[in-house]
């Protein structure tokens, strides 16, 4: 505990935007060669001599964590106003393994170059105290840290998944979240309108639909999530469900604005059934209902069978497959991640229901296979996309989950990439800036300090 | 009453009115949500009310307890209370936080009361009612009601005050820049009005 409030913390998102560049990224990477996962710490400091190096590799202690979206202990929603604690610092990564069900809580304080574990959480404790496993998301908020989980608390994994909270002092499990989860069966992300009290869920599948990979059949039967549910973060109860149909086929990751005083934000759709697109969905609160509307649709790209990969030869199409976006603390520009057809496209989302492209940029894919600018080969396609918080850098990652990686790309090498953002619109790839990690696959990406899906905020943005 | 014996219940009531915790934060975030400058004042009553209860029910428990223990022993019991229960606070970090942003002012009256008591608000005040060089502290009626209102007013008064320059003029990078742990400052006070009343 601090005498004064963690630097980090910004009352309002648009403050946040003024914070300094970071200097270090944190990388989590998968190994897949029967070796353990790292976290890696990349410093990104262009005027430092590392700059574009792993300075360290936190090799972790078991195999086969398979880690995911990590997080911060503390952020900015530790200056909300029913309880202001700027004090608590923002120092530890809470780092999910999705197919160990194990976590990892790492210290970055003391040398936040080479980050040190300081605490392990293993699967039995988190199945018996929540009822969950396959733990996936990290969002620090209020009463402490949340974690999604996408498999109830057994080996099989068997449903419902849901949220469970560790307390940010101690850092110990507490338990599940929901009171009454109502009809609420898959899970994946969540995140919240803290100025209103609703949380949103979104949903993936259940461990026995991913684990093994990716179940065409099943999708095309609409089998996965094609849902959002809205709680009350008050009383942890079920309100409302919207639908999406279930020819759209897994609702992944939530982007409600950053402005708490707003009722909207934004959901990516990995697959539609019926034609390969992937799409983007505005949900909103429209006089005390809530409710979704498609406001994005990225059609698929027809592309010769000898190019695709087995799953997609049949269709002769290779299908965008929205895994990842990211939104600026303004609430200007969302990016939208196409892992299957090697894209990035930028929107600005100043009209959350009217999206205007601004920008694209391309590498790899399962058919285009597009270089790097710098001339490197790029397997893969752009999968996790981390965004500065003042909205100036967009960092990413090819690998999506092991076992999916291998049904959509030969062999995945490890990269990341930055891109340069122009804040009028547009964007492009620094040609200088590609990391290559080998047989390490890299997945999520935090910031040092924060990013800008890393913090919520209480306080509305200030006029002017 | 004495001049010294009223600046000790106005000056703890600036202090708690300066304390983010117990309200002018809470009102500058409502003001914001709503966009309106309204909200500073109208917010402030259930605040007010939650704060002043809470010292009340704290303040009784006080006299009712005088009835049944000799002076010497009081003044032994409320030295280390207030010393011991300062130093809690140091330790255990945990907050309650079932309130949440969308309050009406029923739940901001409970909030207040809530906030005022988990900190020992009202304990703070004790060493003005065990001031013996002050008869008239043994009157509950004549001196304690007296004594709490004048505390509550001069905490409203200050947390508008702040409440209003940050909502209007100062604006939030106040917090980034001038916050300092009240927790810390909180529980020396507390401490502090242990020892005073043991060698007082």
């Amino acid at each position: 505990m601090g005498l004064t409030a963690d630097k980090t913390f910004y009352p309002t998102a648009k403050m946040a935007m003024e914070a300094p560049a970071e200097e270090l990224a944190y990388v989590a990477t998968l190994n897949v060669h029967g070796k353990p996962d790292s976290l890696c710490t990349v410093d990104v400091n262009p005027n430092s001599p590392d700059y574009q190096k792993t300075v360290s590799e936190l090799v972790l202690p078991n195999i086969g964590d398979e880690l995911h979206h990590f997080g911060w202990n503390a952020c900015s929603a530790h200056l909300c106003p029913y309880a202001p604690h700027p004090d608590v610092e923002r120092r530890y990564l809470l780092i999910p393994g999705l197919r160990s069900s194990r976590l990892y809580i790492v210290d970055t304080k003391d040398n936040p170059k080479e980050p040190k574990i300081i605490k392990t959480i293993e699967p039995e404790e988190i199945m018996e105290k929540t009822g969950y496993s396959r733990p996936h998301t990290i969002h620090c908020g209020p009463e402490g840290i949340y974690v999604s989980a996408l498999g109830g608390g057994s080996e099989s994994g068997e449903g419902p998944g849901g949220i469970f909270l560790i307390d940010h002092l101690t850092l110990d499990v507490k338990g599940q979240w929901e009171n009454d989860r109502g009809p609420q069966y898959y899970a994946y992300d969540f995140w919240w309108h803290l100025g209103h009290d609703r949380v949103v869920t979104s949903e993936w599948a259940t461990p026995d639909l991913f684990e093994n990979g990716l179940n065409l059949e099943a999708a095309v039967g609409g089998k996965y999530g094609h849902k959002l549910h809205v709680w009350d973060l008050k009383t942890h109860n079920h309100l409302q469900e919207l639908d999406l149909g279930k020819e759209n086929q897994m609702v992944l990751e939530l982007r409600p604005s950053k402005n708490p005083k707003n009722t909207y934000g934004f959901v990516g759709v990995v697959v539609n059934t019926q034609d390969l697109s992937a799409s983007i969905w505005t949900w909103y609160l429209d006089k005390g209902e809530w409710k979704i509307q498609k406001t994005i649709t990225i059609p698929a790209q027809p592309a010769a069978a000898e190019e695709l990969p087995a799953p997609l030869k049949q269709f002769g199409a290779a299908p965008p497959l929205i895994t990842d976006i990211n939104l600026s603390l303004d609430d200007k520009f969302l990016y939208v991640s196409c892992w299957g057809t090697g894209e990035i496209i930028q929107y600005d989302v100043s009209d959350p229901f009217n999206p205007k492209q601004t920008g694209l940029i391309e590498i790899g894919g399962v058919a285009k296979k597009k270089a790097h600018p710098s001339g490197a080969a790029a397997s893969g396609g752009p999968q996790m996309v981390e965004l500065s918080r003042d909205g100036k850098r967009l960092y990413f990652t090819n690998s999506l989950y092991s076992s999916w990686d291998d049904q959509f790309y030969d062999d995945i090498k490890g990269w990341f990439v930055k891109a340069d953002i122009d804040l009028n619109g547009g964007f492009e790839i620094d040609k200088d800036f590609f990391m290559d990690f080998g047989d390490q696959r890299t997945h999520q990406v935090r910031l040092q300090g924060g990013d800008s899906s890393s913090d919520s905020f209480c306080f509305p943005n200030e006029e002017n | 009453m004495d001049h010294i014996h009223y600046s000790f219940f106005i000056i703890l009531g600036f202090y708690h009115g300066v304390n983010p915790g117990m309200g002018w934060l809470f009102s500058v975030a409502l003001s914001m949500q709503r966009e309106s400058t309204k909200t500073i004042f109208i917010s402030h009553i259930p605040i007010a009310i939650g704060h002043l209860l809470s010292l009340i029910v704290t303040i009784l428990v006080y006299y009712v307890i005088q009835d049944f223990i000799t002076p010497e022993t009081s003044k032994l019991f409320f030295a280390l209370l207030l010393i011991g229960f300062g130093i809690y606070k140091l330790i255990d970090r945990s907050h309650f936080n079932w309130v949440k942003m969308n309050v009406n002012n029923f739940d901001l009256f409970i909030w207040s009361f809530l906030m005022a008591s988990s900190h020992g608000a009202g304990l703070m005040l004790i060493p003005g009612f065990n001031y013996e060089g002050d008869h008239m502290v043994h009157h509950l009626e004549h001196f304690g009601f007296f004594a709490l209102g004048i505390h509550t007013l001069a905490m409203l008064i200050t947390s508008i005050i702040i409440a209003f320059l940050v909502y209007k003029l100062i604006g939030l990078r106040i917090l980034r820049t001038s916050w300092i742990n009240f927790d810390y400052i909180w529980s020396f006070v507390l401490i502090l009005g242990g020892l005073f009343i043991f060698f007082i």
